[in-house]
């Protein structure tokens, strides 16, 4: 028992790493938390469920339609609400606001175009083989899961630390002041990061169902929570965090779930708690952050 | 015509002004020093040269292109540089903030620049890999100037070369300066330490947000009356 959920709190943890990802890419660029996050990650569950129901297109497919759609719904969203933001007397406590009612609409949408009940992927969309290892065996539509997470994780790692775009994001998460100063253009990468950061909720979002059973309009909430705790748990502000937040928290979940099965809602919170009281920074936090 | 020329300039935060009537030019090639105590404005002035702060009325042009509405990206490719005084980002690595310094250049140029700022700072080669958080104030102020001339800018705004430097990395900073004087880019070098006159063609003293006094050093030195009030020389 101890091996299963060993193995598949790794395979979830590096799903939700990557759920999370997109939270902490905006977060760190513009020290906004983005309360509509897992109301993008819900869409992007939708995408995909709307696509193979009705059009028989595979999850595979949808990873890529909701990542296009959601970076230009970013783009979108971006322009006439984050430069507003930003000028504003208090930025963080107005996103706070602002995103918060951002959710509401998203929520209140779907609830109008999807209706209240729960819909879920089959889990069989990747095929019906399983994974065996160390004598247990693992559905095959979590490794593909875990392999999409951390193909993704990779290329963000990849785009932050070796182009040079990323090289002008990793400076605006250092000290937007002082990116400012040297000439970067620091809205133009706010932009594409806030566009990125949902594009990738959106895309995580995809293969959320077969991660998390099932999905319905108020699922948002929850998903941020979890995104928020694995993000602090982390570091907030640095990528890596949430591929450590993530396998934290996936891990502590699948134990709770094997051995105390009905306190394992309280698995975010709990770790949450703790992280706060004992390093504040993160697991890879350097310095406490004044936000 | 200068190559920077900055004239009737008001600055200021929400509606007060900071910065009243300000005329300052800046020929090409030159260093050329903004003096004046804390809080007489020369950051103001510096940050609103470089497009960090709204200017109320007034206008900056820079060679022949007014820049007074322009943003800051715009204006490093236009040939501004600012060394702010913190200059660097702690958390990148040097040759990261080496590369930010040079953001629009072909990235040929940069590698070549980064390694013709290496054979001229040994220093900076050896500690490449480290982040800039690792260096010592003296280091890091060197990176930050490396980080400026990067991007091969016509005019260097500095902020306060000399802040937190010990006295003798203040001479070093004087020493590099003084090797770039009469050749390489103009610089505009806001300070309250006297030392970085030595190697000045021109001097302004800021006071309370105005200028008060214009000439060279030499004219300086013979104003007993400027010396006497602001910096109190005798």
């Amino acid at each position: 028992m101890f091996t299963y959920s060993l193995v598949s709190g790794i395979l979830f943890g590096i799903f939700f790493g990557f759920m999370a990802l997109g939270l902490n890419l905006i977060f760190g660029v513009m020290e906004m938390v983005n309360l509509a996050h897992g109301d993008f990650v819900v869409l992007g569950g939708y995408v995909a469920i709307m696509a193979l129901t009705s059009l028989h297109i595979n999850p595979v497919v949808s990873l890529v339609i909701a990542l296009v759609l959601f970076f230009l719904v970013g783009l979108g969203l971006f322009f006439p609400l984050i430069p507003r933001l930003s000028n504003s007397r208090d930025p963080e406590m107005l996103s706070l606001i602002l995103f918060f009612g951002l959710s509401q609409v998203l929520e209140a949408l779907m609830v109008i175009k999807f209706g209240v009940n729960p819909e879920s992927l089959p889990l069989s969309v990747f095929g019906n083989s399983s994974w065996h290892f160390l004598g247990q065996s693992y559905q095959i539509a979590w490794i593909v899961t875990a392999l999409v997470s951390l193909v993704m994780i990779t290329l963000t790692y990849v785009f932050l630390y070796y182009t040079s775009l990323g090289r002008a994001v990793r400076a605006v998460m250092g000290n937007r002041e002082e990116a400012l100063a040297s000439g970067l253009p620091v809205k133009r990468t706010s932009a594409i990061i806030f566009a990125i950061g949902i594009g990738l909720a959106a895309m995580s979002g995809v293969l959320s169902p077969l991660m998390i059973g099932s999905l319905d309009p108020t699922s948002g909430l929850g998903l941020t929570t979890i995104a928020f705790a694995i993000v602090v748990i982390g570091s907030l502000g640095n990528p890596l965090g949430s591929v450590v937040g993530g396998l934290v928290y996936g891990v502590s979940l699948m134990l709770m779930q094997t051995y105390l099965s009905s306190w394992s809602v309280l698995v975010p919170y709990l770790l949450l708690l703790i992280i706060v009281l004992v390093k504040p920074s993160g697991l890879l936090g350097k310095g406490v952050r004044h936000a | 015509m200068a190559l920077l020329h900055i004239s009737s300039l008001y600055v200021g935060y929400n509606s007060l002004n900071v910065l009243t009537d300000v005329n300052l030019d800046v020929e090409a090639g030159t260093q050329v020093v903004l003096l004046g105590a804390n809080g007489s404005g020369k950051t103001t002035l510096l940050k609103s040269l470089m497009g960090l702060l709204p200017v109320h009325a007034g206008q900056i042009v820079l060679d022949t292109q007014d820049i007074t509405r322009l943003g800051p990206s715009a204006r490093v490719r236009a040939g501004l540089a600012y060394l702010s005084e913190i200059g660097v980002i702690a958390s990148l690595s040097v040759e990261d903030n080496l590369n930010i310094g040079g953001y629009y250049l072909t990235r040929t140029l940069r590698r070549q620049q980064i390694r013709s700022l290496y054979q001229q700072l040994p220093i900076l080669y050896e500690k490449r890999k480290n982040p800039a958080s690792s260096l010592s104030g003296g280091q890091r102020k060197i990176l930050a100037f490396a980080k400026v001339l990067m991007g091969q800018p016509r005019l260097i705004l500095m902020d306060e070369p000399s802040a937190g430097l010990a006295p003798v990395m203040v001479n070093e900073m004087i020493q590099i300066l003084n090797t770039y004087r009469s050749h390489g880019p103009a610089f505009l070098i806001a300070e309250q330490n006297v030392k970085f006159l030595e190697g000045a063609h021109y001097v302004y003293v800021l006071d309370n947000g105005q200028i008060r006094f214009q000439g060279t050093p030499q004219d300086l030195d013979a104003d007993a009356h400027i010396k006497a009030a602001y910096f109190g020389l005798t």
